[in-house]
């Protein structure tokens, strides 16, 4: 290809770049363009999973062994519903605790770790230093492919390799070291990945369809013509050249991958803007896997029929198709596609290394000394930026030189495995700590130092085989020529491919020696504190728990420097004054800072120089005491007790509540039988006056009339007899009632037949019915119904009702008795004007035909259907009354039979 | 479940039983077997962001 054209090709394309990235800058904070692109962005972002590897590896792997690039996209497919769970909680701690990198997370989870997070920032950049030396291997291969080498252009495409490294690190420079931020988030930076990663989608797919449909004539002529070639590549299981655990085991560490490699952390944790994001990148990540994977298998193929016999690299297969076929704008595409792969991921992958190293190695070390953190100005912020600037040319430097000494011996694929399988070793401390809160720090030591131990003596020490006697030796013999601890058969384990086997055992070992450790060890009180917090982050998502435990005390004013320290006066101002207005917290500059706001300074303090850094420059400012297990545990313990406290206070709160509530029930049930005493008093009283004053004014007649003829006489006579008789009538009513009700009046029980009752008070009532007209009929269903009750009560209830029927039928009263589930009923039915709904239970009241007279006729006492129902209810018995207005009324009662 | 799920369909032994050698219009079996579970899975992460959207605006 012309040199100067794959020149200002690269220029542009890095132009491009730089202004999106200068475009993003300006943007941040302000609402531009489509709303719906954030999500979108997250997804696409999750993607930088795709680096070089992706696009120049997979098809070199595809084209040798078949399936086996699928694995690593397959894995994190299959589990991605659990990959949204972890990251989706892993958001929610990273922003309460202001977490910036993987490394922080997990000393952040044991107790802020100084230790811990600086071990495993030192592991991470031993792990992760090769993988970004294939992006640069890759960005040279493609340079290489691409200009032919003569002239000016030699001495570009010799230090291709040394341009795109200066270049990375520029780039990342501008645009993740502009400012210290106490997010830790690279907006702008993250805009231009999302950009890469469509960029390097298309390149694929284009070069995709040109193989496929253009070169071949799509698929069935491809595989045609592979089945023509090569007869086995295709009839032959894949199967039976490897083994479904290797397929398994290659799933898992690719799975985990997606949430342990620093820049998927970086962009899924760190970067995350709104986690109803994850949503949409439940779908968008594995389509994005599913569209980037769909020609892999054909370019590869296409690949092997193209360059048989030749000594092309499969790796460069996407590139060397185009040239091949004489398409330069084609291969141009493949060319750009491939440098966003790497540099995207080159450049994330840096900013979360340099993040960790700066925040979890350099600043803590630093920090240990008495001097630095006496004489820390406002030009710290600025030492922040210098230390990340410094980091991001080591990494960059430490992948070139890694690239230009080592990773020519290796594929890109075994590089990338090697890193997903150091990686991995992070996932019982990190995974475990985040929903098991036994776990502890010496597990996550030990787990760790023995995943990254069986890590480097199965993977790595092999690869030194070739150049060392010594390895050689004990790669093939075993340590001591002892056979079962080969470090690629560790155990007898041959059917493994080195990857898979390494991975299982160092998983497997480091899990085990997780759980066991944890079992047997104990936690310090810092630990105790972030594990409740990272198990139960939902809880505490509005509260800070330790600030309950908090000992020192900050003066205002020496928080406020601290930060103005690191974030600048106005910015790190805007924020402390903004939380003590939403916390109603007064500023007073003299005094001791509230430790809530101490923890909220803990905390912008950690997204600007790591959790651990930030404790230690806290408790410097507060010379906190050391907080041990003990005094954990008894304030635990006291707040235990003031629980239960608190629960007693509540529980007799409870029943004081429901005593005064029977208080007043009874307060109220003694009211108004008050007022239904005077009710009654009144009312007799009433009674007894009616006919009192009718006897006083006859009698008074006659005293001053002697002279009146006898016919007055005996009228008069009559009729003060007829009142005395009601009187004394009345009288023995309201003494029964009163007796019934004291219980004084004792049941005189025998067994009798209730149809004896009814035949008796026929015969009392027929007299009083034929005067009014009334016919009463009986219904026996039985011929007898053997009761035990009072017979004397009985009959007068059987009366009372009938008496009452009389007074109220039209021409007809028909009495049933029967029995029914071992009950005897008698029902006395008649055809009067019937009772309303209303007052159908007000009616065996006492005296409510005389508070009613408007309802029905009053007469007589109107205590009749009170005592009637009192005497059943003295024989258990129940007595209601049935009736539609108008249609006539039915009163039943009921006694339970013997 | 839909984990559980890939997880049967993408390993030993139903995957195996697409492994056969076979193809399909030229094409091995075993790639459209794999590629047609992937579309699948999508498909239901996509429902299920979806539905999950759904009960968020909801609740």
């Amino acid at each position: 290809m012309n040199n100067a054209l794959v020149i200002i090709a690269v220029v542009t394309y890095a132009l491009m770049l730089i202004g999106i990235g200068f475009w993003a800058l300006r943007a941040e904070g302000k609402r531009r363009g489509w709303r719906g692109w954030a999500k979108y962005k997250y997804g696409l972002s999750l993607a930088v999973f795709c680096s070089a590897w992706t696009y120049f590896g997979s098809i070199g792997v595809a084209s040798t062994n078949s399936l086996s690039f699928l694995p690593v996209y397959i894995g994190p497919m299959i589990f991605m519903p659990l990959i949204i769970l972890v990251l989706g909680k892993a958001i929610r701690i990273a922003r309460l605790e202001n977490i910036s990198n993987l490394a922080d997370f997990i000393s952040s989870r044991y107790g802020k770790s100084v230790g811990l997070g600086l071990w495993v920032t030192l592991f991470f950049i031993i792990g992760i230093i090769p993988y970004i030396a294939i992006q640069i291997k890759a960005i040279g291969f493609c340079v290489e492919l691409m200009l032919p080498g003569e002239g000016n252009a030699l001495f570009f495409k010799r230090n291709s390799e040394l341009f795109a490294g200066v270049f990375l690190a520029l780039f990342i420079i501008i645009f993740s070291t502009r400012r210290v931020t106490d997010s830790g988030q690279n907006k702008a930076l993250i805009q231009v990945i999302a950009i890469e990663t469509i960029v390097k989608l298309l390149a694929f797919i284009t070069i995709g369809v040109f193989v496929l449909f253009f070169v071949f004539s799509g698929p069935a002529n491809l595989f045609h013509r592979v089945n023509e070639a090569f007869p086995e590549l295709l009839t032959t299981p894949y199967f039976t050249r490897e083994t479904p655990f290797n397929w398994f085991v290659l799933n898992i560490i690719s799975g985990l991958s997606i949430v342990l490699l620093p820049r998927q952390f970086q962009v899924g944790v760190v970067e995350n803007e709104n986690p109803q994001h994850l949503r949409t990148a439940l779908w968008v990540f594995p389509l994005y896997l599913f569209l980037i994977n769909l020609f892999v298998f054909p370019i590869a193929l296409g690949g092997t029929l193209l360059f048989k016999d030749t000594p092309v690299d499969p790796d460069t297969y996407i590139l060397s198709i185009p040239l091949l076929q004489g398409q330069p704008v084609l291969a141009m595409i493949a060319f750009l596609g491939g440098l966003s792969a790497a540099t995207a991921m080159v450049m994330v992958e840096t900013v979360a290394l340099t993040t960790m190293l700066t925040n979890n190695v350099v600043l803590p070390l630093a920090l240990r000394n008495k001097k630095i953190k006496q004489n820390l100005t406002l030009k710290a912020a600025r030492s922040v930026i210098w230390g990340r600037r410094l980091g991001i040319l080591t990494i960059i430097a430490g992948g070139y030189l890694y690239d230009t000494v080592v990773a020519s011996r290796f594929s890109l694929v075994s590089i990338g495995f090697i890193s997903f399988a150091a990686v991995a070793q992070l996932a019982p401390a990190l995974i475990g700590g985040m929903y098991w809160s036994g776990a502890t720090r010496k597990a996550a030591y030990a787990s760790f130092i023995t995943g990254a131990f069986v890590w480097f003596y199965t993977l790595i020490l092999p690869s030194f085989a070739g150049v060392s006697e010594p390895v050689k030796q004990l790669a093939e013999n075993g340590p001591f020529g002892l056979a079962l601890l080969r470090p690629t058969e560790l155990f007898g384990m041959s059917d493994l491919d080195t990857v898979a086997h390494g991975a299982f055992w160092s998983l497997l070992l480091n899990v085990l020696v997780f759980i066991a450790v944890s079992l047997f060890t104990q936690k310090s009180a810092p630990e105790i504190l972030q594990s409740a917090l990272f198990v139960h982050v939902e809880k505490f998502s509005d509260f800070h728990g330790s600030e309950t435990l908090w000992q020192g005390k900050i003066p205002l004013k020496d928080l406020q420097q601290a930060l103005r320290n690191f974030l600048g006066l106005q910015r790190a101002d805007t924020l402390l004054q903004g939380y003590a207005s939403r916390h109603n917290i007064p500023l007073h500059e003299n005094e001791m800072a509230d430790p809530r706001m101490v923890k909220f300074g803990e905390r912008i303090l950690s997204g600007v120089i790591g959790s651990a850094s930030a404790r230690i420059m806290i408790g410097y400012l507060a010379r906190e005491e050391q907080v041990n297990v003990d005094e954990i545990l008894n304030m635990v313990k006291e707040s235990r007790q003031f629980i239960e406290l608190n629960k007693q206070l509540r529980k007799q709160s409870v029943e004081i509540s429901k005593a005064r509530e029977a208080l007043e029930k009874t307060n109220r049930k003694l009211t108004e039988m008050h007022d239904l005493k005077d009710e009654f008093l009144y009312t007799v009283t009433h009674e007894l006056r009616t006919p009192l004053t009718s006897i006083r004014a006859l009698s008074e007649i006659l005293y001053d009339n002697p002279d009146l003829e006898e016919e007055q006489k005996q009228k008069f006579l009559q009729a003060i007899s007829d009142e005395t008789e009601r009187l004394g009538h009345l009288i023995t009513r309201v003494l029964n009632l009163e007796r019934y009700e004291s219980g004084r009046y004792k049941l005189n029980l025998n067994s009798f037949d209730l149809q004896d009752c009814i035949s008796e008070v026929m015969r009392t009532a027929e007299t009083l019915a034929a005067e009014k007209g009334v016919h009463i009929s009986v219904q026996h269903f039985r011929s007898h119904i053997l009761v035990y009750a009072d017979k004397d009560l009985l009959t007068q209830v059987v009366y009372n009702l009938v008496a009452n029927a009389i007074k109220f039928a039209r021409s007809e009263i028909v009495i049933h008795s029967f029995v029914n589930d071992n009950e005897a009923h008698v029902w006395v039915q008649d055809d009067g004007q019937g009772v309303p709904y209303d007052i159908q239970q007000a009616i065996f009241d006492k005296f409510f035909q005389v508070r009613h007279a408007s309802l029905r006729k009053p007469e007589g006492s109107g205590l009749g259907l009170a005592i009637t129902r009192k005497i059943i209810q003295m024989h258990q018995g129940k007595i209601w009354v049935e009736s539609k207005p108008g249609s006539g009324a039915t009163f039943k009662f009921s006694i339970p039979l013997p | 479940m839909i984990c559980g799920a890939l997880v049967l369909l993408m390993h030993y032994p139903l995957l195996n039983l697409a492994d056969k050698g076979s193809r399909a219009g030229g094409v091995p079996v075993m790639l459209i077997f794999i590629f047609s579970v992937w579309a699948l899975a999508i498909l239901l992460y996509y429902l299920l962001s979806k539905n999950s959207g759904k009960r968020n605006r909801y609740e």
